[in-house]
């Protein structure tokens, strides 16, 4: 367990988002992707942390970890407008497939 | 012993992202994303971020994995199926996925080792954290801590104002 391992994991983690990102129709099931990519990122915040970066500068783990802690609760401030806009549209059209929502598109 | 932890949780973790991204159940890739985050959670642990680990658990997994299970039962029928993207996309989002990977995996490895320090502490004890995102000194974290109190109600209220139907009934 190292800092390559833990950013290799991560990188795994968000180029299997970005391929659900791209591949899926429903609404849910692309926000779970993002979910993925986002939970990726955390993972970076923690690991440099823990083994600190590369470059040369003062090893400060504790604004990594509260830097972790932020973009959670960003995250789910996120997720709850999403599943809002989840909600409204479904009550509106019936259905959540991403191709048929373009209403506004010019 | 530690580092076969790490790497048997790295691998279902990235077995249960496949999930999430292929089953073409919903439901079934909502419960890869609460393992996926579950293990992201003991891979904190591992770290010695515990408290991250435990917001984790608990915004994540108590929080958005349960709004999400919500939204996937009030929108589908259990049973459905999504339907299979054509297969041109599947290549193009295949190759950006590769290269996203590809790019993020040189840069990884070009990371290093890191210096791994002592695994037996905690990253950062809690009352050294507390007192750092309440400082509003140099280094201090009050700003991020207000403004994210003040987005959390603005979304919170935005969600209601979205979320219900618009014919002037009580939510």
């Amino acid at each position: 367990m190292n800092l390559s391992a833990c950013l290799l994991l991560a990188a795994g983690l968000f180029a299997i988002g970005a391929y659900g990102l791209l591949t899926r129709r429903n609404l849910i099931a692309a926000l779970m992707s993002l979910e993925l990519m986002v939970n990726a990122a955390l993972i970076n915040f923690v690991a440099f942390a823990r083994f600190g970066g590369p470059a040369a500068g003062p090893h400060d783990p504790e604004a990594g970890s509260l830097f972790a802690l932020f973009a959670v609760a960003v995250t789910a401030a996120e997720m709850a407008l999403a599943l809002a806009i989840v909600i409204a549209v479904h009550r509106q059209r019936r259905h959540l497939d991403v191709r048929e929502l373009d209403g506004l598109h010019g | 012993m530690r580092d076969a932890f790490f790497y048997a949780v790295g691998a279902a973790m990235l077995g249960l992202a496949a999930i999430t991204v292929l089953a073409r159940n919903l439901f079934r890739a909502a419960l890869g994303l609460l393992g996926v985050l579950l293990g992201t959670a003991v891979l904190f642990l591992l770290l010695k971020a515990e408290l991250v680990a435990l917001v984790q658990v608990m915004v994540y997994i108590g929080g958005i994995m349960i709004f999400v299970l919500y939204a996937v039962l009030l929108t589908s029928e259990l049973g459905g199926r999504m339907a299979r993207p054509s297969p041109a996309k599947l290549a193009l989002a295949a190759a950006v996925a590769a290269i996203s990977l590809g790019f993020l995996g040189r840069l990884a490895m070009r990371a290093g080792p890191g210096e791994r320090g002592d695994m037996s502490t905690a990253i950062a004890a809690l009352k050294p954290l507390g007192a750092r995102m309440l400082n509003s000194g140099p280094g201090g974290f009050l700003i991020p801590f207000e403004l994210i109190s003040l987005l959390l109600l603005a979304a919170m209220v935005g969600a209601i104002a979205v979320a219900r139907d618009g014919k002037g009934g009580s939510p």
